[in-house]
């Protein structure tokens, strides 16, 4: 929520699990965005409902996500939040699917097929649901994150019919053939060749991420390799589609103008006949946290499309279920989020070493890493700037922090949490991904009770738990003019 | 247009939630949603197999009503404006100083004075401002657009006294100390230089240049390192001295709050503040319709700003109207039809039927003064691609939209404003919009009535103005393989290409 008179609205897609700390203070310069890696500051918490009950501790903040719910016969989740302030709604329908599920020489399937969804089907023609929904005032779209999948439409009330109709029809009757496959199979090469052109996309996606969370299903980026998109066939997708997307794989949410019992009705109505399909098969290559392993790269990777360095620097963490992730997530608040911030302060205010430098706890759904940037100023040195960085971290890690820091962290967390809970979409995804990973729909106001339980000795263990020597410390540079041109991906 | 807008780029969001829509592009608010029929898709190229015919959806319900927030004003003694949108849905409120005092005075000095806002007051340091509004787990933004300085935070409502105090400072005693100024210019040098390796940010600005006369505000160029070291605290003092002040500006409260809270907190940290006597003259002024005229470009030429990359990012673009022109809005129905979301004529037909890319779209991008029509894509096929887009400007130029794709694009646009007030944030930048463009007060309650008020004929005369067939092409790549393709276009084959270096700078040969 900017307020600018100029929103940039690009996908609405809900990002990561991650708290998107990034977002709430966006560093300022030009290349914080290569680092934004959530694109909705759609939060993603969790915690039962006991505790929501009791959330209201201090101040006079005490608010409630009113949840209603229901399952169909075959599996279908479902949950309402009535708010009927404007005739609109927001739906969102998750598919628990996401890169992660993809095997070897199979990657970008899972975000390829969600351009298939737009196809057709047996009552659908080629895009027609988008018609449908743009035609009746609403937006539409879809995305895939490394760890789900998600359809949405945001549409004026009285449109539930049609919404629900569209939906139902293409999860029932999807058509695949081959031209519109090999259609979409070209407008996904196009959208990787354009991800991938900004300065250091390719060494981020391809090679810092997957040094960071090695063994781990998060080492291939969602858009998928060059080739394996290339030999993706329509029995890969089709085999794809049976496996994942069924009723019982699905939590649908709806946030706005709408009536509970008329939704449960109609749902029944329109989603009732589908048959429940096989069960989820869960996701390779997930190991638990401690073994992980975390080691220590460091290294320099050129980009002749760049004109200014940016360091990189992320430490393994842990998953968002962890019970470690809350005081990580706060320690990154405090070292990494906003200006007072520990790290920006030292680096940008005092020593004016960086011209920016921030970061976040990256959290997903099976991993996660405390992950920095830094853009040098000054001619700033890799030694220097990694000599002041360890002295900052030391100093929590000897001496821990003040407990007005902790209650900072948690305002931050209070405060974006309040930030997400203002909008139709921010609510849905919020309900849709606790539902989906924790069976938790209120998991972002239930989490405030987990912030509200570290203590600043939490932060100082599992500062010196992962903040280690085993950093992944990347300096990605402009070409120097007569070396080799560019790295490739490594693998 | 200021530096600040270009620097967002969306690469993350692309690298880790891809999304099929995605026209990342800017848009206006009032743009956001999307388009229209099934248009050119069938339209340019007939299907060969018998179309099947598929039954229509369930209809709507009927309509609930809809209604713009009230917006409060009031004003305080010093004459600066007080503006309310309420919405007590989360504890939440945003308060938003904006100053007129943007970048088309001096586009350097501009964002260098609202960039040094944040560096600290008379009062506090910037270490204590950061600690102590980041200690309610908010932050204050401070940026400059064109039009405006905005000075703004969101706090939870029991924070807003304490928030209120630290805006009041910020905008009103700015320190402007010299050791912050050597940092923020070493910043902006660095700045400056990511500009430069982005392929968009290269693109539109070279248009501007391309597009407006000589000095005027709203054509942009990178900084030198020469500039910007030249920058004094005398000179930020000076300009904040000079369009920094109440009479000058209005404050805009939205979320849980009510104009008597809204009143009582403006009084107390706004109320001390020194109106000017007067003002400076608005450098669009300066500007005729006939230096307009004559920045027209009279042939089709190719600028290039030579560089590699993966695919050629392509703007073509022309001056178009103001946002307070009588036209927006028969613009905005027909952009609808031609340019603005994944059923438009150029994305449908583009990169749905041709594949040339994965994004095209164009956009009218609103202005005080006359703005932008933009067509804007990346193809690795530029002829292929340039052949597409002149066909498709010379169709729409030549009949407009269809009556069924006028008719759609018209009731989507009225049909989707709900959508477009849904939360305050978006209540308060459509007041803003009416604000900053010089709009009638009741621009937004009208609103849908103006949009069904455009009749087809409208879009026909709206395509003839405004969508030009000789339009400022700018392309970022290679040269030699944008040359090569260049042979493959009729009506470029001939056409000159102008080679830039990534300073914008012409390459002689």
């Amino acid at each position: 929520m900017k307020p600018m008179d100029r929103p940039i609205r690009c996908d609405t897609v809900p990002g990561l699990m991650n708290r998107s700390s990034l977002f709430r203070s966006p560093l300022k310069f030009t290349l914080s965005a290569l680092l934004c890696l959530s694109t909705a500051g759609s939060a993603m918490l969790a915690a039962p409902d006991a505790a929501v009950a009791k959330s209201k501790k201090k101040s006079a903040i005490d608010f409630d996500l009113p949840v209603q719910t229901f399952q169909l016969e075959n599996g279908l989740n479902v949950y309402v939040v009535e708010d009927h302030s404007t005739p609109a709604f927001t739906f969102q329908l998750f598919y628990d699917v996401g890169s992660v599920d993809e095997v070897e020489g199979k990657t970008g399937l899972a975000h390829f097929f969600e351009h298939m969804m737009f196809m057709g089907s047996e009552k659908l023609g080629k895009f027609m649901i988008g018609e449908y929904t743009e035609k009746a005032g609403g937006r539409i779209n879809a995305g895939t994150s490394y760890d789900y999948t998600v359809y949405y439409h945001e549409i004026p009330s009285n449109y539930l019919d049609m919404i629900l109709w569209g939906e139902s029809d293409r999860l029932a009757n999807l058509i695949m053939e081959q031209e519109p496959f090999d259609v979409q199979r070209a407008a996904v090469i196009s959208e990787k060749d354009r991800s991938e052109n900004a300065p250091f996309s390719k060494a981020i996606q391809w090679e810092f991420l997957p040094e960071l969370m090695p063994e781990s299903p998060y080492v291939h980026a969602v858009i998928g390799t060059q080739e394996d998109l290339e030999n993706m066939t329509l029995e890969d997708a089709t085999d794809f589609f049976s496996r994942y997307y069924s009723p019982n794989n699905a939590h649908m949410v709806f946030v706005g103008d709408v009536d509970f019992d008329e939704v449960k009705t109609k749902v029944g109505e329109y989603f009732g006949g589908i048959a429940r399909g096989p069960d989820r098969q869960p996701t390779p290559n997930v190991k638990p946290a401690d073994e992980r392993p975390r080691n220590k790269v460091e290294k320099v990777v050129e980009d002749e499309k760049a004109q200014q360095t940016i360091y990189l620097v992320g430490w393994r963490s842990v998953d968002e279920g962890h019970e470690d992730r809350p005081a990580l997530d706060l320690l990154a608040n405090i070292l990494f989020t906003g200006d007072s911030a520990r790290v920006p302060k030292v680096l940008t205010d005092e020593k004016q070493l960086t011209a920016g430098a921030g970061g976040t706890h990256l959290v997903f759904r099976n991993d996660g890493a405390l992950f920095m940037q830094m853009v040098p100023s000054g001619g700033a040195t890799s030694e220097q700037l990694q000599a002041a960085l360890r002295e900052e971290l030391d100093k929590v890690k000897k001496k821990g922090i003040a407990s007005k820091e902790l209650e900072k962290a948690i305002r931050m967390e209070l405060m974006e949490t309040v930030q997400t809970l203002s909008t139709n979409s921010g609510r849905a995804s919020a309900v849709g991904m606790g539902a989906m990973f924790y069976g938790d729909p209120k998991r972002i106001i239930s989490d405030m009770k987990r912030y509200e339980a570290v203590t600043t000795k939490d932060i100082k263990r599992v500062a010196n738990k992962y903040l280690d020597d085993n950093w992944v410390f990347y300096e990605l540079g402009p070409a120097s003019s007569d070396g080799p041109t560019m790295m490739g991906p490594i693998r | 247009m200021n530096t600040r807008s270009k620097t967002i780029s969306t690469l993350m969001s692309a690298t880790l939630a891809l999304s099929v829509a995605s026209s990342c592009k800017k848009q206006t608010s009032e743009e956001t949603a999307a388009p229209t029929s099934d248009t050119a898709a069938t339209a340019t190229e007939p299907e060969a197999k018998p179309e099947k015919v598929y039954p229509a959806p369930p209809p709507p319900t009927d309509p609930r009503p809809v209604n713009f927030p009230e917006i409060l004003t009031a004003e305080l003694p010093n004459k600066m404006q007080i503006v309310v949108v309420e919405n007590h849905e989360v504890p939440l409120v945003n308060v938003q100083v904006v100053v007129k005092a943007g970048t088309v005075y001096d586009e350097l000095i501009g964002n260098m004075t609202a960039d040094m806002l944040s560096e600290g007051t008379k009062k506090r340091s910037k270490e204590k401002v950061d600690a102590a509004i980041e200690q309610l787990g908010a932050s204050i933004g401070v940026f400059a657009t064109e039009d405006n300085a905005y000075i703004s935070t969101s706090v939870l409502k029991p924070d807003l006294k304490k928030a209120m105090e630290l805006v009041a400072d910020v905008a009103q005693n700015p320190k402007f100390d010299n050791a912050a100024l050597e940092k923020k210019k070493k910043q902006a040098i660095e700045n400056v230089k990511g500009q430069k390796s982005d392929a968009s940010t290269l693109g539109r600005t070279l248009m501007s240049q391309l597009l407006y006369p000589e000095g005027h505000p709203y054509a942009e160029d990178f900084w030198t390192d020469e500039q910007i070291q030249a920058v004094s605290t005398e000179q930020l003092a000076e300009f904040h001295s000079a369009w920094y002040r109440p009479n000058n500006a209005y404050i805009m409260f939205s979320g849980d709050i009510t104009m008597d809270e809204a009143k009582k907190v403006a009084k107390k940290y706004f109320g001390y503040w020194k109106p000017a006597d007067s003002f400076g003259e608005h450098p669009l002024t300066k500007f005729t319709g006939e230096q307009y005229q004559a920045a027209l470009p009279s042939k089709l030429q190719v600028h290039v700003v030579d560089r590699k990359s993966a695919s050629v990012e392509i703007y073509m673009g022309n001056l178009s109207m103001a946002r307070n022109s009588g036209d927006w809005e028969s613009m905005t129905v027909l952009n609808r039809v031609f340019g603005s979301g994944i059923t438009s004529r150029l994305f449908s037909d583009i990169r749905e039927t041709k594949k040339l890319t994965y994004n095209v779209g164009s956009y009218t991008a609103p202005a005080k003064g006359v703005g932008v029509f933009a067509i804007a894509t990346q193809t690795k096929k530029v002829a292929e691609m340039m052949n597409a887009l002149f066909d498709h400007v010379r169709d729409i130029r030549e009949s407009g939209p269809t009556e069924e794709e006028f008719v759609e694009a018209r009731d989507s646009i009225a049909r989707s404003f709900p959508l477009q007030i849904e939360t305050a944030g978006q209540v308060a930048g459509r007041t803003r919009t009416v604000l900053t463009y010089g709009l009638d007060s009741d621009y937004w309650n009208t609103y849908r009535d103006r949009v069904l008020a455009v009749t087809r004929e409208q879009t026909i005369d709206a395509a003839q103005k405004y969508i030009h067939a000789v339009p400022v092409i700018v392309m970022v790549g290679r040269e030699k393989k944008i040359r090569a393709q260049l042979a493959d276009v009729p009506l470029l084959k001939d056409a000159e290409v102008i080679v830039y270096d990534t300073d914008l700078n012409p390459k002689s040969k």
